[in-house]
């Protein structure tokens, strides 16, 4: 089942340039003693260097199954993954995951969970260790909190240590399974802004896993729908950066017009399951058909 | 990993162990037989005591010694323990007044209190059924006491309005306790099992712990061995037996 | 908690914690007061001899303290058994937690354990006790032996359901920041399931207590159990009965000490959850 790369259907491959992400006729059938599940149909999808791609899709679609083998967890029935063209073989240091439920260690503090990776890999000096886990809860706003267990830390702060738990290993990648899914509505919102703003400092690629709408188009430069039984992507859609509301807060962003378009937009690929291919830009922007271009930029 | 997979793994890890224990005693004889006789000696020794009478009685005659003295002292406990615990989970006073005392005395093993049962009732059944009862009686008490306060109160009001009136206690917290008790019960069961073999160890003119003190006094191993084996199935029979009661008579409860 | 502390603990919410705890304690000294009055009636009423009352009990036991009976004096004993507890507790929680963690970690050694355990472990600890002496004689090690046997198998059962426990979520975590299979069972597996594997260890504990007491009855040569039967056989019930309180003060002591253990080693848990 495997495809040559030069047959993949994305149109980064008309543009020349390797995407940093590529997953190519990715499947997934889960064995049980109930019988066989499958969880993902055969799936390709690319993400390019620095490029923000969310993914929505209704519960048991597929999602998790996806990240979990873009981290290199999960093994794939079928396709493979490949990073910068070369097979991405197990997980480690490049791609970083950040966990639907957290996943905080609960016997260890704050700062040690955010050292953990770094103590698996070694190499470094522990100078050098203590250096970088510092600056990650400060950039974090986790001051003050080192030594606190995740079961003394409020939902939106176990978020930022999970984050951070990830950030600090600086990976080329950033895999994040609904990280806001189990927080309230208000940390939620100010944890989407965070992340918007976070987005422009971070040399990162990023695939960003939702079942927030709203969040899927404030934060993605791509979005992706997948529909479930079986688990595919059903649609693709680009968000330009150029629109205005990008640059603020979700609570702004939400009573604009294009915003809202999108939105509706990504709603109605969710309920219908359609396969068009379908581009965004902002109205003043004046773009072509190349939603790929990569946003990082913009 | 199937379920057909983990039984045949088991299986040969089972034939393993008994293959090595027979290598080791009977071909390779690298332990002395009176420290470990071979399973061929203890298979037949079992088999011989079937029908030869050890030390006045068969095993079925001791088993039955044991299995008698043990189900009373449990009865015993049961009787005794539930109505006690009910009574101090339902009347504060009574729990005020008692249960520190029981925390007190719990703290003492059971098995302490064998010379003192020697010394009260000498090497009669009773002083056994006394030392069962000493071992069974904590879980009974504390079962009970547990699935009576822990009877959800909003389950006792609903009854009340539903007009259940007497029955509250009979159709309501008994069965909403019984998961508890019979896990309690079960927990007695084991405490009696192993209480019974520690006092026929000191305390008894026939049972499976007088067959083992007496056949290793004689460095008669293989009856030795025998008697442990009963013992061990007899101990697993009477947990998987309860572990079946309870299934049946409240299957609403979840396994603990 | 226990349900019925539980629920005092709801009767009494109205006062302020430390009234509660006061008037907690006035009931219990009221409830032994009550016990040690029903005592003194009963050995009243028996025959001379054979209940004797509490404060000849107390005068006993701290003579026992001061001179020697069965060789040692009473702190002597339980010192001696302490030291027999301590090798057989100390084995068989190394090893039950080292047997628990491998049955919870990897299947085949789980499939092929498992049925040798099962049968093993219903063999009460006591039934062991001729074989042991016959193997190791009446010896120190013999009773240490017993003890092991007694504490190994709720420490294997306790470690491997809390291994069972463990989040896979966490297992992922481990394996994606770079952990192999050694270092996640060391630093995430093992320290998650402490609060299941201290529950094992608290049932070990009072098991291997109740398992050296045994052996001492019936095989000793020194310690709380020893002392017991020889006062026994001496038909000196105050012997026996002082013996029998230092032998539920030691069990106490050391169960209070384990909890303690089981408390900060657990302090990263919610405080609603460790108060269980
Ligand atoms: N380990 C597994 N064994 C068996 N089936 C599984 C396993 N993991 C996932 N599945 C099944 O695969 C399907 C997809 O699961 P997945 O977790 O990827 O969904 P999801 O889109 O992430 O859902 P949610 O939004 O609820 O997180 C589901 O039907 C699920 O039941
Ligand atoms: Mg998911």
């Amino acid at each position: 089942m495997r495809r040559p790369t030069e047959t993949v259907r994305d149109p980064s491959a008309a543009t020349g340039s390797t995407p940093k992400l590529s997953i190519q006729d990715v499947s997934k059938t889960f064995e049980s003693s109930r019988g066989s599940v499958q969880a993902l149909t055969a799936t390709d999808l690319d993400v390019q260097e620095g490029e923000f791609v969310t993914i929505v899709g209704p519960s048991g679609c597929g999602k998790s199954t996806l990240l979990m083998i873009a981290s290199g967890l999960e093994t794939p029935s079928s396709g493979r993954v490949l990073i910068d063209d070369d097979p991405a073989g197990p997980p480690g240091p490049r791609r970083s995951v950040v966990f639907q439920q957290f996943a905080l260690f609960p016997h260890m503090t704050a700062e040690q969970n955010i050292g953990f990776g770094l103590r698996m890999r070694g190499g470094l000096t522990r100078a050098r260790k203590q250096e970088l886990v510092a600056a990650q809860v400060e950039t974090m706003r986790l001051t003050g909190f080192e030594k606190a267990y995740p079961s003394e830390l409020s939902g939106g702060m176990q978020q930022r240590v999970a984050i951070a738990r990830a950030l600090v290993l600086d990976p080329e990648i950033l895999l994040m399974d609904e990280p806001f899914g189990a927080l309230d509505a208000q940390t939620r919102t100010a944890m989407q802004d965070e992340m918007a703003a976070m987005r422009s400092r971070l040399n990162c690629t990023i695939l960003f896993v939702t079942h927030s709408v709203e969040e899927a188009v404030f934060l993605g430069d791509r979005i992706v729908v997948m529909s479930a039984r079986p688990g595919r992507i059903s649609h693709e859609l680009s968000v330009s950066s150029d629109f205005e509301w990008k640059r603020h807060q979700i609570e702004h962003a939400m009573s604009e017009r294009s915003f809202n378009e999108l939105r509706e937009e990504v709603w109605r690929h969710l309920h219908a399951g359609g396969t068009r291919r379908a581009v965004h830009d902002a109205p003043d922007g004046g773009h072509d058909d190349a939603p790929d271009d990569a946003p990082g930029g913009g | 990993m199937t379920g057909r997979r983990t039984a045949a793994i088991g299986a040969v890890s089972v034939l393993v162990a008994i293959g090595v224990w027979y290598l080791a005693t009977e071909r390779l004889e690298l332990v002395s037989p009176l420290a470990l006789p071979s399973p061929v000696a203890v298979a037949d020794r079992l088999v011989a005591l079937h029908d030869t009478a050890y030390l006045g009685e068969t095993i079925w005659g001791h088993t039955l010694a044991s299995i008698q003295v043990m189900f009373a002292g449990w009865l015993l406990a049961g009787v005794v323990g539930v109505p006690l615990g009910v009574a101090m989970a339902w009347s504060t006073p009574v729990r005020r007044l008692v249960y520190p005392t029981f925390q007190l005395l719990r703290s003492i093993s059971p098995i302490a209190w064998i010379p003192l049962a020697i010394i009260w009732l000498g090497i009669a059944s009773s002083a056994r059924i006394f030392i069962v009862f000493i071992a069974a009686v904590v879980p009974w008490v504390v079962s009970s006491m547990d699935g009576v306060t822990g009877v959800n109160p909003l389950l006792i009001k609903a009854a009340r309005t539903l007009g259940a009136g007497r029955r509250t206690m009979t159709d309501v917290v008994l069965p909403a306790s019984l998961p508890s008790l019979l896990a309690g019960a079960r927990i007695a069961m084991g405490n009696a099992w192993t209480a019974i073999i520690a006092a026929e160890l000191l305390a008894a003119t026939a049972g499976l712990g007088f067959v083992a003190l007496n056949s290793s006094r004689t460095l008669d191993t293989p009856t030795l061995l025998a008697a442990m084996a009963v013992i061990g199935l007899l101990g697993m029979l009477l947990s998987y037996a309860l572990q079946w009661l309870s299934a049946v008579l409240a299957p609403w409860a979840r396994k603990a | 908690m226990t349900a019925p502390e539980a629920a005092t603990v709801a009767r009494t919410g109205s006062l302020t914690p430390a009234r509660a705890t006061a008037r907690n304690a006035q009931w219990a000294a009221a409830s032994v007061a009550l016990f040690v009055a029903l005592w003194w009636l009963a050995s009243a009423w028996t025959t001379e001899g054979l209940v004797p009352n509490p404060w000849e009990v107390a005068q006993t036991f701290w003579e026992l303290c001061t001179t020697p009976f069965a060789e040692l004096t009473l702190p002597g004993h339980v010192l001696s058994s302490l030291s027999r507890w301590g090798v057989g507790f100390a084995w068989a929680a190394v090893l039950g937690v080292l047997l628990g963690l491998s049955l919870g970690a990897f299947a085949t050694v789980r499939a092929a354990v498992t049925p040798i355990f099962e049968f093993l472990r219903y063999i009460p600890p006591f039934a062991w006790i001729p074989l042991a002496v016959l193997w190791l004689g009446a010896a120190q090690s013999s009773a240490a032996l017993i003890v092991f046997i007694a504490a190994f198998p709720p420490v294997v059962i306790s470690t491997q359901v809390g291994v069972a426990g463990v989040d896979p979520a966490l297992l992922r975590a481990a394996r994606s920041l770079g952990a192999g299979r050694l270092r996640t069972i060391t630093q995430i597996v093992a320290p998650v399931s402490v609060p299941e594997i201290f529950t094992g260890i608290r049932i070990a504990v009072s098991n291997g207590w109740m398992a050296l007491i045994a052996a001492e009855l019936i095989s000793g040569t020194e310690g709380v159990g020893f002392l017991i039967i020889q006062g026994q056989e001496s038909n000196n019930v105050t012997i026996v009965m002082a013996g029998m309180v230092a032998i539920g003060i030691t069990g106490a002591v050391v169960t209070g000490a384990v909890n303690l253990l089981g408390t900060r080693l657990t302090r990263w848990r919610k405080t609603s959850e460790t108060a269980n």
